[in-house]
């Protein structure tokens, strides 16, 4: 690695911002920040998704089975609300399946090598073990997962 | 007062949970373990009120697990902005209370179904 693509790894510090700026970072040759930051993003959108779904669920309660199914109906075809849906299903995709791999990395320590002494071009050991694999492997899951179940809602 | 680090377990545990849960959950709305024709016909009222009943208390797990990972994350991201005591004290607060809206609003969804 070179002294200016060392200064570029330098510009993906962006903190906090990543998760909003995610077209900020430099990913080249590190997938694990693309997952990183697409992790934060899909779970913003599962937490607005889960909190509207808790309540939209809600009106079985309230409204009884005839509100229930003008709700259910919302779903049916191609329309904005079964769009919003259909990218809660890939943000669900995606978080489940990179959730899967952060367990095994992040609490079992499994899959990221043995740690080593840092030493140039100091790239990150951790992607050195089967981890780069299990972050492509990952990507394609979550588009695979996100197909079937597009698949299942409108054509079945 | 919770220690961060049992947070952090719990955050990964529930995580854990979720997986199972999550896919089972998906898994009902899977047309032909229905024995129905479309994903819209598997949310009939009859399919869902037998679910609500007999797995109810799958569903409040899978309820109370999803709302606290969910709420604990966003929570960690916003703690990340600052580390000012009132912030702090105002994110913990505000968790707190969409934790339980949240967690009140499913319950009184599985407690008062009707039969359709």
């Amino acid at each position: 690695m070179t002294i200016k693509s060392r200064f570029k790894v330098l510009d993906n510090r962006l903190g906090v911002k990543a998760s909003f700026l995610p077209i900020g970072v430099t990913i080249a040759g590190n997938p694990e920040r693309l997952a990183f930051i697409l992790h934060r993003i899909t779970g913003i959108i599962l937490v607005g998704f889960i909190a509207a779904h808790i309540i939209s669920t809600n009106t079985l309660a309230r409204g009884g089975w005839e509100a229930w199914i003008e709700e259910v109906r919302n779903l049916e075809g191609l329309n904005p609300i079964s769009l919003l849906f259909i990218i809660a299903m890939g943000a669900l995709s995606f978080h489940s399946i990179n959730g899967i791999r952060l367990i095994m990395v992040e609490f079992l320590s499994l899959w990221i090598g043995r740690p080593e002494k840092p030493k140039p071009p100091y790239d990150p050991p951790s992607l050195k073990s089967f981890q780069r694999k299990a972050i492509y492997a990952t990507f394609i899951l979550a588009l695979i997962a996100w197909v079937a179940i597009i698949y299942v809602m409108l054509t079945w | 007062m919770v220690r961060p680090g049992y947070l952090s377990l719990i955050q990964y545990v529930s995580a854990i949970i979720l997986i199972f849960l999550v896919l089972w959950h998906l898994i009902l709305r899977f047309p032909p373990l229905q024995g129905v024709e479309s994903f819209i016909d598997t949310m009939k009222p009859e399919i869902l009120y037998e679910e609500i009943t007999v797995y109810g208390v799958l569903l409040v797990l899978l309820l109370v697990a999803v709302v606290f990972h969910g709420v604990n994350g966003i929570r960690s991201m916003l703690l990340e902005w600052s580390s000012n005591k009132y912030w702090t004290l105002i994110v913990n607060l505000l968790a707190i209370i969409v934790f339980l809206v949240l967690i009140v609003v499913g319950i009184h969804t599985v407690l008062y179904v009707t039969p359709p």
